[in-house]
């Protein structure tokens, strides 16, 4: 399944069931291995541009498909009883400094690296890819440093898996 | 280099950064201005601008400044949020249905609207040309990427359309009131606004004034 319309098709999922608002953005994902079956972790957070840049305020929700089909497995509300807050803006000082056309190649190739990660990540190929790295590197260039808690709070096994073979393929 | 609380820091790396991409800002927009256009004066130009802050007010906003130019009277934030949130329809984060949005604007005494979905730059036109005011829904990165560097998956974005013009090569230039914008009439071609609609559905609501109702339009006063 095609990683950028997986989130396309599931932040729409999440507005028809009022999870989510006009202006409510969707991260990444994030994967998971349960029982075999792999789901992908989500976060739902307001999403407001103020340009040159791009508010973003802490998660209300965590959203769970299921990567075969794409449907919702699960959701979670988070700090349902507090506004969110606003956590900074976007893109922070690394992301800002890339021309327009790199900043489109880097998500492209953030996106097409996504299912083998996924793949391998979920033991279905045995074979350590070499683009391990290069999505490690990719991951954070694109996020900014103050999600990055929130991103780990998804599934914290991925990205200590992450950090091992990026290790490890550097060693 | 600067000192905070004891430790030295520099900002001169985000600082260039930070001044590359306002930079890149102004250019588009003063790329945009070079082909300003602003429809025909029968179309909604003339329709107050409305700013959204940091709320995350736009379809609200968008809503306010329809009634607003069709009626002659602003009906302030509150007279589209009170309701919204008493039909649990609004939250911290906005507007939580459109479809169900568009019966708020009905209960207003001085206009009507009507919200649909797939429609088409035409649909677009023949509003305006109607002197119905015309809200769309854009994708946010979609919208906005040739300003700045936002994350794809942004969401959407409320505007008012106030004039469209299909040229004679056939393309399409159009004028907004962007809730996010402090300039009215922002012209923006089709190559940039029609994806972007696109991504979001092509949803489209228009507000008219109400059968029996005053005409906005400042020179029918």
């Amino acid at each position: 399944m095609e990683i950028r319309t997986t989130g396309d098709r599931t932040l729409r999922q999440c507005r028809a069931r009022g999870w989510a608002t006009l202006e409510t953005g969707i991260s990444r994902p994030v994967p998971e291995v349960d029982d075999k079956q792999v789901l992908l972790w989500y976060l739902l957070y307001r999403s407001q541009v103020r340009l040159p840049y791009q508010m973003l305020y802490e998660p209300v929700a965590r959203v769970s498909v299921e990567f075969e089909t794409g449907e919702i497995a699960a959701h979670v509300l988070l700090h349902p009883d507090n506004p969110p807050r606003l956590l900074g803006r976007y893109p922070h000082a690394s992301a800002a400094g890339l021309s327009r056309d790199e900043w489109s190649a880097t998500w492209d190739e953030l996106y097409a690296l996504y299912p083998r990660i996924i793949d391998t990540f979920a033991a279905k190929q045995t074979v350590v890819l070499s683009e391990i790295g290069r999505f490690r590197t990719l991951f954070e260039l694109t996020t900014p440093p103050f999600m990055l808690t929130h991103y780990h709070a998804l599934n914290p096994g991925f990205f200590v898996w992450l950090a091992e073979e990026s290790h490890l393929r550097q060693s | 280099m600067e000192y905070y609380r004891g430790q030295e820091v520099s900002e001169r790396i985000e600082q260039a950064h930070v001044a590359a991409l306002e930079r890149r800002a102004y250019e588009s927009r003063l790329s945009q201005s070079d082909s300003v256009r602003y429809g025909a004066p029968s179309q909604m130009t003339d329709t107050p601008l409305h700013q959204q802050g940091l709320a995350p007010d736009c379809l609200l906003q968008c809503a306010r400044m329809a009634e607003h130019r069709q009626t002659g009277r602003d009906p302030g934030l509150v007279a589209f949020k009170q309701p919204a949130i008493e039909q649990n329809i609004y939250n911290q984060d906005g507007v939580t249905d459109v479809d169900k949005f568009v019966s708020v604007l009905n209960d207003r005494d001085g206009v009507q609207a009507e919200g649909s979905y797939a429609a088409s730059p035409e649909a677009i036109l023949d509003s305006l040309n109607q002197r119905k005011s015309v809200i769309v829904g854009v994708n946010a990165y979609e919208y906005y990427k040739v300003e700045s560097n936002l994350e794809p998956n942004s969401g959407g974005h409320a505007l008012l359309v106030t004039g469209a013009e299909r040229q004679d090569n056939g393309r399409w230039q159009f004028t907004v009131n962007d809730p996010n914008q402090e300039t009215p009439n922002f012209p923006v071609d089709g190559e940039r606004l029609l994806p972007a609609w696109k991504a979001e559905g092509n949803l489209l609501i228009t507000v008219e004034k109400r059968a029996g109702g005053q005409d906005g339009n400042p020179n029918n006063w």
